[in-house]
């Protein structure tokens, strides 16, 4: 597509997320094929609103507006789009089923159609991984986790795995690694829980406590969206142990339409 | 399947409670004229979600019936019916009678199987119309059985299944949207499975029954790695959600989304602190299945 994407959808640079939204409904209402007869005309011109449409709101946040100069002035809400949110990249696949089926390295493995770039997303999980290689692994106390690195990198998580149950002595770095390895497996709870285990044994480590937050992110987005949208019952960011006490501020600061996150 | 997928009535304007009262309604009408009172008796919250969300979606046209139904015997209600009531109606049945086949299997519910035998023939015309949905509902179930069978310790394993399950159903129609429409059923997926697994641990665990999460209990941070996990999965169903161009009765979908879904888990966190009893929320009918 060679027009610019606002143009075609006929809004502001500094359009929000729900204006970008209504000006494709006009739009698509208008050029439906269905409603057209099944013109041509009225075809290519869905196809285009589809394809600009698709572009600004999946690239929200990802500096597209700076690239198309415009100042991205929503508030801070473009930053918690699709685009940046998580920072871990995705999760792998669901492949695995528990039944040591075909895993997760293949990208989500999705057959639908994916304008929305969800495969690339997935992708980007393994390049993050590979990017951590020329730092430091903390693999030196045990070799295999040399081996388990390797795994990750190559994106056979399986085999990670298998090493990494082979293993006995299970420091910080034998979690931090299990949690990528459940990263590429799609195993969210466990990634979670070895990112913590990590934090936990090592809190000093500035590559472990990136992780668990980076596992976070998504979260805090979430609950960010959600109190920006007035929802006082989203829960907190950060383990509240008083949720009557939470509750209460949340009312307080949401209410008062000042859009501060709870916690 | 479990009702977590509802309302935060208090957070509503009461022009869009009445409409989710609607779609509510016309979807149990659909349940009524397709598959009789039995069919009535399994309408589900997250059935009605996905009935909010595809017509969000699609925007067909709607056609506003007017009624009186046993529960509700003075007051006439709105209901809500499109050309999407038809599909979600048999989702919600292809779910409903695998959720009393399990029950039956599990618990030896003799109600379980009752309502199993009596929905066979329901079951059996959706499979007609859509085998391969229902086909991949089965699979899944059988592979999350088998898991249980062998007291799998992993929560990921039979989340995965649920969420591969929840988004094949989501997936009404291979077009544009269908990837961020699977991308949201996975999602939730994901959250119904643990957040079932959670709200039923303590119960489990005196009746020695299999829970996924039983081997994190004894972690000092349980209830951290819960609540990070149950964020992680619904926050990726609501990325994709965000994505899709919804206008139309969008502020209901939020309010499940970013508020309606953690009631339960809110009300299981006060409870100790509460008095027993005086604890539901919502003001729309919900029957347990």
């Amino acid at each position: 597509m060679n027009r610019d994407p606002y143009e075609v959808l006929g809004v502001s640079r500094t359009a929000t997320d729900d204006e970008i939204k209504a000006a494709y409904r006009t739009l698509a209402k208008k050029y439906h094929p269905d409603l057209n007869g099944g013109s041509a005309a009225a075809e290519t011109k869905m196809k285009e609103v589809n394809e600009a449409y698709t572009l600004l709101i999946k690239n929200k946040g990802q500096g597209y507006n700076q690239s198309y100069g415009a100042n991205p002035s929503n508030g801070g809400y473009n930053n918690s789009g699709y685009g940046n949110a998580g920072g871990y990249g995705g999760f792998g696949g669901y492949g695995t089923g528990g039944n040591g089926g075909a895993g997760g390295s293949s990208g989500g493995g999705y057959n639908d159609f994916d304008p929305f770039g969800f495969g690339d997303f997935f992708r980007r999980a393994q390049q993050q991984q590979t990017r951590t290689g020329g730092q430091t692994t903390y693999t030196e106390y045990d070799p295999l986790l040399k081996n388990v690195e390797d795994s990750v990198l190559d994106g056979d998580y399986n085999r990670a795995t298998q090493i990494l149950g082979g293993i006995r002595d299970r420091r910080a770095a034998w979690y931090y690694w299990s949690a990528k390895a459940n990263i590429g497996l799609g195993n969210r709870v466990a990634a979670i829980n070895d990112a913590r285990m990590a934090v936990q044994m090592a809190p000093d480590e500035p590559a472990y406590r990136e992780l668990l937050s980076s596992l976070q992110a998504s979260g805090q987005s979430y609950q960010q969206r959600g109190s920006q949208r007035g929802f006082t019952n989203a829960i907190c960011a950060n383990p509240c142990y008083s949720l009557i006490i939470a509750n209460i501020l949340c009312n307080c600061c949401c209410r008062g339409g000042t859009g501060l996150s709870c916690c | 399947m479990f009702g977590y997928v509802t309302i935060n009535s208090a957070e509503l304007e009461e022009k869009s409670r009445q409409r989710y009262q609607s779609y509510y309604c016309g979807l149990c009408r659909t349940l009524m004229s397709r598959y009789g009172n039995l069919g009535r008796l399994t309408l589900s919250n997250d059935m009605t979600f996905l009935m909010i969300l595809l017509s969000s979606l699609y925007e067909p046209e709607e056609f506003i019936t007017e009624g009186r139904c046993p529960p509700h015997p003075i007051k006439a209600r709105e209901g809500i019916q499109n050309e999407l009531s038809a599909y979600c109606a048999d989702m919600n049945i292809a779910l409903a009678y695998h959720k009393c086949r399990d029950d039956w299997m599990d618990d030896h519910s003799i109600t379980g199987m009752a309502e199993a035998k009596l929905l066979e023939k329901a079951y059996h015309k959706v499979e007609m119309r859509y085998p391969d949905k229902c086909a991949a509902i089965e699979r899944c179930l059988k592979d999350i059985g088998m898991l249980e069978q062998n007291n799998c310790l992993e929560p990921d394993a039979p989340a995965n299944l649920t969420a591969r399950m929840l988004g094949e159903i989501f997936v009404f129609k291979g077009d544009y949207w269908a990837l961020p429409l699977r991308i949201i059923g996975e999602g939730l997926g994901r959250f119904i499975y643990l957040m079932d697994a959670y709200d039923d641990l303590p119960a489990d665990l005196r009746r020695k029954r299999y829970n996924p999460l039983a081997q994190y209990r004894e972690q000092l941070e349980y209830e951290s790695l819960v609540k990070d996990s149950l964020t992680l999965v619904i926050a990726e169903c609501t990325q994709a959600f965000e994505l899709l161009p919804l206008v139309k009765d969008v502020e209901i979908l939020r309010n499940i989304l970013y508020s309606g879904v953690w009631m339960r888990y809110l009300q299981k966190q006060q409870k100790p602190r509460r008095e027993q009893g005086k604890l539901k929320e919502s003001d729309h009918e919900q029957r347990p299945l």
